[in-house]
């Protein structure tokens, strides 16, 4: 009898293990919300420096002189390469959407499609001149030209003992008149990490 | 009844007692037959590496498998997570596991050498993938690697000089001659000074690489020390078609097998120790204990520890003559990392630190399992328990066997000068254990002036007469094995 209880004592302590090791809480969380899991650059520390940089860009001079040169018209902005330097894999396509979803909210600048986005438009285009009807194809050389251009890189500096980390993100922007190759604006934004592993 | 459950008991444990390259040696059979297809396939179905301890073990094996198979892409997704897992200490379940049951059941952790070597095949993954940028991020991840080494300065494997020339190479390839330079100068010194224990010595073509970087970054002063450091005066040439960097990885890594020893605590007044069988081998005992006369005669502590067993290597590592476009290139492949040192020493100085806390460990047990035995209250249930307790301390002392296993033995390098656009036929010749050479030929296209290309071959064992391409494989890597 006591062996018997025994054996159901330790078939109940299995089961129940596995049940508790196969669950798995899966919630919808805010996009918002911030939360660090290893410490690594993430979609938090993307979005906010997309959005910091994006205020501090169009809060600069080289914005109004441009457009009190030019009639008061927008100046149209192409985001280049922004290059990960870091030591970490970071993608950097997200972070440059990001870039361009805010400067187009914010309606002071116009941004022109760069990279293989443009490319496949191209592509489309080129298509058009066989197979669209002429009155709906889109004319070669209509593209409008960019005056600035965003480039920047995202480094960083690690400090580490024992078990502890510290975590320097530098993200760094430049906006470069494309005709005078002046630069008009640099941008930093640090964001700073403790890891405790 | 009791004797049986007893000896059901006995064998269910003994029957799970076996050494992960016994669970796996399928896979490690394929590995050494160069069929890398179906050692990834059964290391992908290995239910032993499927167990979530095992989730590092199993994304290393199979991240290099996918790199032998020339499939990069999905290699770095599994190096990539293995790296993500490598970041996670011990938590303290984990120690309490391998405190109450045993080592091997714990998560596993890599050595500090597979931390260095995942880099390694990250790094030349992204570089044939031709993301440079990436290829890059290893350069740097690599370095702190080599900074989480360098607080174990006691040890004597604290700094992996390897690691380090990699390093320079990929900042070399990038054009970044400032990094490089640093990168060569710190792995110059690695050799200089550590190199000896840990199996090589200080590669002769590193002296080149310095200077070469040295004079790119035009940091003229420190050319010119080590040009009197070295004795020769460094001339630059351009290389017309470029070069090669070629990774020779030779043998199949250590594997680990059980070791048994047997301890006696001796020892009176001035401090208990413990002792083996041959007495050579003296651990003091640090733990306490309410009654030290129950410490007296605590004899037959039987501990299991991991110990490494080398696999015979086929190709000697000898100077191998290498010939460019059947010109010889007057380079020899020079060792660099010696696997088969470095695991040893690592485990060897972690296991001489580990020894005495595991053995106490171990004493406490049969303390335990002793008072329960002359417990007389409780009548012959005591004497059970103390049975069960002594028996399952005893069973379930089982050593770590794992280990990444389907790393090389050893590593060699050289860079060899491409001399002609398009296809250059480069040829290795190895030394069988007959003295006879054996060939293997790679054909890399020139892709320009300066440009720097990276190629590793893996030879585990003897070469088959044909080496099965897969597809996904660049042309270019193609090995084309020639019978002697």
């Amino acid at each position: 009898m006591k062996l018997f209880n025994l054996k159901t004592m330790i078939i109940l302590l299995i089961l129940g293990t596995a049940t508790i090791g196969c669950t798995r809480k899966v919630s919808r969380v805010d996009v918002d919300e911030q939360i660090d899991l290893s410490g690594k650059w993430n979609d938090t520390d993307a979005q906010l420096t997309a959005e910091e940089l994006t205020k501090q860009m169009l809060s600069e001079d080289w914005l109004p002189n441009f457009m009190q040169k030019h009639n008061g018209e927008k100046p149209v902005v192409i985001v280049g390469f922004i290059t990960n330097k870091s030591h970490e894999h970071i993608e950097s396509e997200p972070f440059i959407k990001d870039i361009e979803r805010n400067l187009i909210l914010s309606q002071k600048v116009r941004i022109v499609q760069g990279g293989k986005m443009r490319e496949q438009i191209r592509m489309e285009r080129a298509d058009q001149q066989d197979n669209s009807s002429v009155s709906t194809m889109k004319k070669w050389g209509l593209e409008i030209g960019a005056d600035f251009m965003v480039q920047g890189s995202i480094n960083s500096i690690v400090d580490q003992i024992d078990k502890k980390r510290v975590v320097l993100y530098q993200v760094n922007l430049e906006l470069t008149n494309i005709q005078t190759n002046e630069i008009v604006w640099v941008g930093q934004k640090k964001i700073k990490k403790f890891i405790k592993r | 009844m009791k004797l049986s459950l007893l000896i059901s008991v006995l064998l269910f444990l003994m029957v799970s007692c076996k050494t992960y390259f016994e669970k796996s040696q399928n896979a490690h059979t394929a590995i050494a037959q160069y069929q890398f297809q179906e050692a990834l396939e059964d290391i992908a179905s290995n239910k032993y590496l499927r167990k979530k301890r095992n989730a590092l073990l199993y994304h290393l094996e199979l991240g290099r498998l996918y790199h032998l198979n020339g499939e990069y892409e999905e290699s770095n997704k599994h190096l990539n997570y293995a790296d993500d897992l490598m970041d996670y200490i011990n938590t303290l379940t984990d120690l309490a596991v391998s405190v109450a049951v045993n080592s091997a059941s714990k998560k596993y952790r890599a050595e500090d050498f597979e931390k260095i070597m995942i880099h390694y095949y990250k790094a030349l993954n992204y570089i044939y993938l031709n993301e440079m940028e990436d290829a890059l991020v290893e350069a740097r991840r690599m370095n702190l690697k080599e900074m989480e080494l360098d607080e174990k300065k006691m040890k004597q494997y604290h700094t992996d000089p390897f690691g380090m020339m990699l390093i320079g190479q990929i900042y070399e390839k990038a054009k970044d001659y400032n990094n490089a330079f640093i990168a060569y100068r710190n792995a110059y010194d690695a050799y200089v000074k550590t190199g000896k224990s840990l199996g090589v010595e200080v590669p002769k073509q590193i002296q080149e690489d310095l200077l070469r970087a040295a004079y790119l970054a035009q940091f003229y002063d420190e050319l010119s020390y080590y040009e009197n450091t070295f004795g020769k005066k460094y001339k630059y040439t351009p290389k017309e078609f470029g070069e090669l960097i070629l990774y020779w990885e030779n043998g199949k890594a250590p594997y680990k097998i059980e070791k048994e020893y047997i301890f006696t605590l001796v020892g009176g007044q001035a401090g208990f120790y413990f002792t083996d069988q041959t007495g050579n081998l003296r651990v003091p005992f640090n733990g306490t204990v309410s009654n030290p006369s129950s410490l007296a005669a605590l004899a037959g502590i039987r501990i299991a520890l991991p110990a490494y067993k080398e696999f015979p290597l086929y190709y000697q590592p000898t100077p191998n003559s290498i010939t460019v476009n059947n010109k010889d290139s007057s380079k020899h492949l020079e060792l660099v990392e010696n696997i088969n040192v470095i695991a040893e020493k690592t485990l060897h100085e972690r296991f001489s630190k580990d020894l005495a806390t595991h053995l106490t460990k171990l004493a406490m047990n049969q303390i335990l399992a002793q008072s329960l035995r002359s417990d007389t209250t409780n009548g012959e249930l005591g004497m059970i328990l103390g049975t069960a307790v002594s028996a399952a301390g005893f069973l379930s002392e089982q050593a770590d066997t794992r280990n990444w296993q389907s790393l090389p033995a050893m590593i060699s390098y050289t860079r060899v000068p491409l001399t002609q656009k398009d296809s250059n036929e480069v040829t290795l010749q190895l030394v069988n254990p007959a003295g006879q050479t054996e060939e293997i030929k790679i054909y890399v296209n020139s892709k320009g002036k300066n440009n720097i290309q990276f190629k590793n071959i893996f030879t585990p064992d003897k070469l088959p007469g044909k080496i099965v391409k897969p597809e996904s494989i660049n042309d270019t890597l193609t090995l084309k094995p020639i019978k002697p």
